[in-house]
């Protein structure tokens, strides 16, 4: 049986220098359902101990032990499959699983067939800082090891602009699991008058509809307005589909 | 990249057109696209036919991106034979990348056509739009989704 907060003090340990560690970090407070305090607590404990990494000499055991809690946890379905790319032995950088990086289960036949190309797509990302400015489009025709041809996906890569240091969604996620936490407190009452003003799904349509076209006013949404029209349509008890349907209209 | 087409068809269409005349190696080139993407004949006929109203009525450009006929499809059928999980992974972290950029309705509008022409539009519309949770962003795309990352004003130009 695992102690959450000490899964969480695993995972920031195995992805204390990672490029994608407040993501994990946030992924798994999620997954674990905990407090920013527990994750503060963790990290404040991680810097006080680790020193410049070498954990007082004490690194491989503590590494050793921190895998061994996270993949107990993921075999107890505490922490998602993907969690499993942060169990790689630092020698074993370059064997990432191209499917746990993309967080889906491993298919042996096709990672076979993709792996090694997945892994140098994956390996591109690693190298390049995630809160880096943005990059020119780069066509990667250059490399003798393309990674998109050896991905299987055939032609070059092409770089993203990267975006701002701090993940909106992995903060939205947090305020997400927030409110519904609140959510949950206030149940009852919304649910009432979500029963007195029962409509029909024309009137849910068309209520959603109107919410839609004014988070979408100034022509640009952002992952909050884009929480609240996933709230709405909870609210509403909308399918994702009517939502792309109702997407399609407003837009013509 | 900007897209020289609604569809990835589309844009082969154009490319293939891009010296003014079709050869008969290039129509058995769009012959495996089309299998690649799985186009109906009828659906093929559609994009043809506006592809040839727009060429006829000189509005077609070739555009300027210099790739070969062969080296898009051959990134267009790469990507649609990898693995489902690996290319619908894609397509949602792209949409996820797009969200956290801001997403424009010109840009939702023009990327989902083009993500539908490569059977991935249901994981990048749930990329947009959160559905089942925040996808991690992606710092590169393969060149068959460049030209939706450039809908969504996700290059630099």
């Amino acid at each position: 049986m695992t102690v959450p907060e000490q899964v969480l003090h695993s995972v920031l340990v195995l992805t204390w220098d990672a490029d994608d560690a407040e993501n994990r970090a946030a992924e798994a407070q999620a997954a674990l359902e905990l407090p920013d305090s527990d994750r503060e607590d963790a990290a404040a404990h991680i810097e006080s101990h680790r020193g410049d990494g070498d954990w007082g000499g004490r690194v491989a055991d503590i590494e050793a032990r921190a895998r061994e809690r996270v993949q107990v946890a993921i075999d107890e379905g505490v922490l998602p499959k993907a969690f499993e790319s942060i169990l790689t032995e630092p020698e074993d950088d370059g064997d990432v699983d191209p499917f746990e990086e993309l967080g889906v289960m491993s298919h042996e036949d096709s990672a076979t067939a993709a792996g090694d190309a997945l892994e140098a797509f994956m390996d591109e990302e690693d190298d390049e800082d995630p809160v880096a400015e943005p990059v020119q489009e780069e066509v990667e025709e250059e490399d003798d090891e393309d990674p998109f041809a050896a991905l299987g996906v055939g032609g070059p890569a092409v770089a993203l602009s990267t975006l701002d240091e701090d993940d909106p969604l992995a903060a939205l996620m947090d305020d997400e699991e927030d409110e519904e936490d609140e959510d949950e407190g206030e149940d009852e009452p919304a649910v009432e008058v979500e029963e007195e003003n029962t409509s029909s799904a024309i009137d849910a349509k068309a209520a959603y509809l109107m919410v839609l076209e004014t988070v979408w006013v100034d022509g640009v949404l952002d992952p909050g307005e884009v929480s609240l029209l996933a709230r709405r349509r909870k609210e509403l008890g909308l399918s994702f589909e009517e939502h792309l349907a109702l997407v399609r209209k407003m837009l013509g | 990249m900007e897209a020289l087409g609604h569809t990835p068809f589309a844009h082969a269409l154009a490319l293939a057109w891009a010296d003014d005349r079709l050869t008969a190696n290039e129509f058995r080139q769009l012959d495996a696209l089309q299998q690649a993407l799985g186009l109906s004949d009828s659906e093929r006929e559609v994009v043809e036919s506006v592809y040839e109203e727009a060429l006829t009525g000189g509005r077609a450009s070739p555009g300027e991106y210099s790739a070969s006929l062969v080296e898009w499809i051959d990134a267009v059928r790469a990507l649609t034979g990898v693995h489902t999980d690996i290319s619908s992974g894609l397509a949602r972290r792209l949409g996820a990348t797009a969200l956290r950029a801001g997403l424009t309705q010109k840009g939702w509008t023009q990327a989902s056509d083009w993500m539908d022409g490569l059977g991935l539009l249901a994981p990048f519309a749930e990329g947009c739009w959160m559905e089942g949770g925040a996808a991690p962003a992606l710092q590169a795309v393969p060149l068959a989704l460049a030209p939706a990352a450039a809908a969504l004003d996700l290059l630099d130009d």
